[in-house]
């Protein structure tokens, strides 16, 4: 008690220190909800932003005068991004739209920074680095440009909100290196299977010796690469995990992957490959159970055309190491029905349709019990329902009955 | 109302027992009888105190004149109520057990195959998951074709024990005889207007007949067929690969021809056909009222009747 103020003067001191603080908390949260506010007026040559501030708080991201991709100006250098609101004030979100017909400053991005830098700077923190790149790759409007220039459609958004997509957390420069903004152009499948390749380094070497990676090799276009069968949407933005169920290689979905390019006549013609493979696999017991069970861990596994193809290292079923050549395929049969042999292998009609001369007597099988179901079930229907029924309907018209 | 001695004295000659009363049977009382062929069998209602005081030991020499009692009955019971018709056992236990196995077990493998052979259909899935997923429903294909093999032997061991070893006469009432072929004809004529009359049938009718020998062509391919899709393995350490293929065609196809056989043409002629409709009981119960007996088996009746059978 010893220590207690004196009535009179603690009063008006503790006003004053409330009154002092709730200024300070006002001014404050006035800067912080909306800095420009605290800042003096923005003088005329500075150049408006052309983008919304929220969420890019970090200015020199981008804007850096060395490293930005977009550099500010370099009398602006030592400034620091707290700063940059005094001058640069954020327009009106239906300004930064850019108008039909006008010649908006956002759609002529400037490629005279030195996006290698940047990349170098950024590969200290990928995660950092990808939202840097997202600053400008996640808008609309930029979009639109990366469509027109790449061709790819910008899936960066996508990517970041679909979890099933399995590079989400992998950095753009990662597989983007170099300069990201040019060394991924001109985009080709195998380019993007090198691309690939530098981190999946066994499946790109299986891929290479591949019937699909040496078709590529050798100046193919239509050949398979990584994206073609690991992607919902044929970019590498969308690789989907290869056990996940929307994956386009996931069990009950491989066989349809394939059959993607493997059943499409005017491909397949060019290098002599069957395009019924998909038809005739779906009627067998294999495709049967692909088609009517889910593709579910507690069900047995179904076979697919990996299982007896292969898939990275797929090879054509005219190579002696394919293992559905047919020094092989006896030995592929048992990887799943242990002590198949060649009987067993030779049941097996290898998409092919059965002809007189290939299966007679699958053929004529075929023949014999398409004859007797028809001509049996015919002969039923006629003598012995169809004519009783009618019969009695007509006698009983006629009151026969 | 039962009558203990004649019970017992049907007992020792015939299968197919029922707890039935009196056993007594008058032919003068037939023309009071209503066609009542569609009612049920009522279930053992009961019983008129005339019918159980009737003639008691009337039916003894009918019983021992019967030579053919145990693989073709045809044995009169007596009307559930007064003025009903009486009923003709036609059925043994045995068969309506071997039909009832055969029946469900089909009728298991029919809506468990039919959606791995129509895989693509709209209704295949659903039909799948209704069995639990695709492995369930094969796993209950593979117990029904069982079944349905097993149902097979019973009936071929049934038919051989009473041949062989009951010293029954053979069964030659069912096999396919030239009256059969005229029936079909007459039938057919009578269809088209040709003929005046339906033909007459014995025991058996020629569409009955078909039915019958027509499991004697369908089981044993489907059975052997089933059983090489089942065990490919095995098989092809005995057989060329081919017959798995081959196996799969014969199975998918005969499964057709005889799903659209008994839904179509044995459904009609034993529960759709107008004088039938809607449903026969008989194979289940063993039971055929005796007016329609009299109409769908004229000649076996009267044969029955001039023996003193009936």
């Amino acid at each position: 008690m010893t220590f207690m103020i004196p009535r009179r003067r603690s009063r008006g001191v503790l006003v004053a220190a409330l009154i002092s603080a709730c200024a300070v908390l006002i001014l404050l949260g006035q800067a912080y909800a909306r800095p420009a506010a605290v800042y003096a007026a923005p003088s005329e040559q500075a150049t408006p932003m052309t983008h919304p501030a929220e969420g890019r708080e970090n200015c020199l991201m981008c804007h850096d005068p060395k490293t930005g991709v977009k550099p500010a100006p370099a009398d602006h250098a030592g400034r620091t991004s707290d700063s940059c609101l005094a001058c640069h004030q954020p327009q009106p979100a239906a300004q930064s739209q850019p108008q039909q017909g006008e010649q908006a400053p956002v759609a002529t991005p400037t490629r005279t920074a030195n996006p290698t830098q940047a990349a170098e700077a950024a590969k200290v923190d990928p995660a950092s680095a990808s939202a840097a790149c997202r600053t400008c790759h996640n808008t609309p409007e930029f979009s639109t440009v990366s469509d027109l220039s790449s061709g790819l459609p910008d899936t960066a958004k996508q990517l970041e909100a679909d979890h099933s997509y399995a590079h989400r957390e992998i950095a753009c420069v990662t597989c983007h290196q170099g300069d990201p903004h040019q060394t991924m152009t001109p985009v080709t499948k195998e380019s993007i299977a090198d691309a690939c390749g530098r981190c999946h380094i066994t499946e790109r070497q299986e891929h290479v010796q591949s019937v699909h990676g040496q078709s590529l090799a050798a100046g193919g276009k239509d050949a398979a690469t990584c994206i073609d069968c690991h992607s919902t949407e044929n970019t590498p933005h969308s690789i989907a995990r290869v056990l996940s169920p929307d994956s386009p290689v996931y069990g009950g979905a491989i066989a349809a992957t394939c059959a993607k390019c493997h059943a499409k006549t005017e491909v397949m013609q060019q290098y002599g490959i069957p395009t019924d493979v998909y038809k005739t696999y779906l009627t067998t017991f294999h495709g049967k159970a692909n088609v009517l069970s889910p593709y579910e861990i507690t069900q047995h596994p179904k076979a697919t055309c990996i299982n007896c193809h292969g898939y990275h290292d797929i090879k054509a079923d005219s190579d002696p190491t394919s293992p559905v050549a047919p020094a092989n395929l006896a030995k592929t049969c048992a990887g799943c029905h242990p002590g198949a042999g060649e009987q067993f292998a030779a049941g097996w009609l290898g998409h092919k349709e059965a002809t007189p001369q290939q299966f007679p007597a699958v053929y004529f099988a075929e023949r014999f019990f398409f004859f007797l179901t028809s001509s049996v079930l015919t002969f039923g229907f006629i003598f012995m329902v169809a004519m009783e029924l009618g019969s009695w309907i007509l006698r009983r018209k006629s009151g026969q009955h | 109302m039962r009558d203990p001695e004649n019970s017992r004295a049907a007992a020792g000659t015939e299968d197919n027992q029922h707890p039935t009363s009196g056993g007594g049977s008058s032919m003068e009382t037939q023309a009071a009888r209503v066609d009542n062929e569609r009612r049920g069998d009522g279930g053992g209602g009961s019983q008129p105190s005339a019918l159980g005081t009737q003639h008691p030991a009337g039916r003894t020499p009918a019983v021992q004149a019967m030579p053919r009692a145990k693989l073709a009955p045809a044995r009169i019971e007596p009307a559930v109520r007064p003025g009903e018709d009486r009923w003709i056992v036609r059925f043994t236990g045995h068969q309506r057990a071997q039909h009832f196995i055969m029946m469900s077990s089909v009728l298991i493998l029919v809506f468990t195959g039919m959606p791995q052979k129509f895989f693509d259909a709209s209704w295949s899935p659903w039909l799948i998951n209704f069995w639990g997923g695709l492995d369930r429903a094969q796993a209950i294909h593979h117990m029904a074709g069982f079944a349905m093999i097993f149902s097979a032997l019973y009936h071929v061991a049934y038919v051989l024990v009473g041949v062989l070893v009951r010293k029954e006469p053979l069964p030659v009432w069912m096999l396919p005889s030239l009256k059969d072929f005229r029936d079909f004809f007459q039938n057919t004529g009578y269809y088209l207007g040709i003929t005046k009359e339906k033909a007459k049938f014995g025991r058996f009718s020629y569409f009955e007949k078909f039915d019958y020998w027509a499991v004697f062509w369908g089981v044993p391919v489907m059975g052997i067929t089933g059983l090489i899709l089942m065990f490919p393995l095995l098989t092809t350490r005995f057989l060329p690969g081919v017959a798995v293929p081959v196996a799969t065609i014969a199975h998918s196809d005969e499964a057709l021809l005889a799903t659209g056989w008994l839904f179509v043409v044995h459904f009609y002629n034993a529960h759709l056909a107008p004088h039938i409709f809607p449903f026969n009981k008989s194979i289940f119960t063993g039971r055929v009222a005796e007016t329609r007996y009299k109409r769908e088996h004229p000649l076996e009746y009267e044969e029955r009747v001039a023996n003193q059978e009936l």
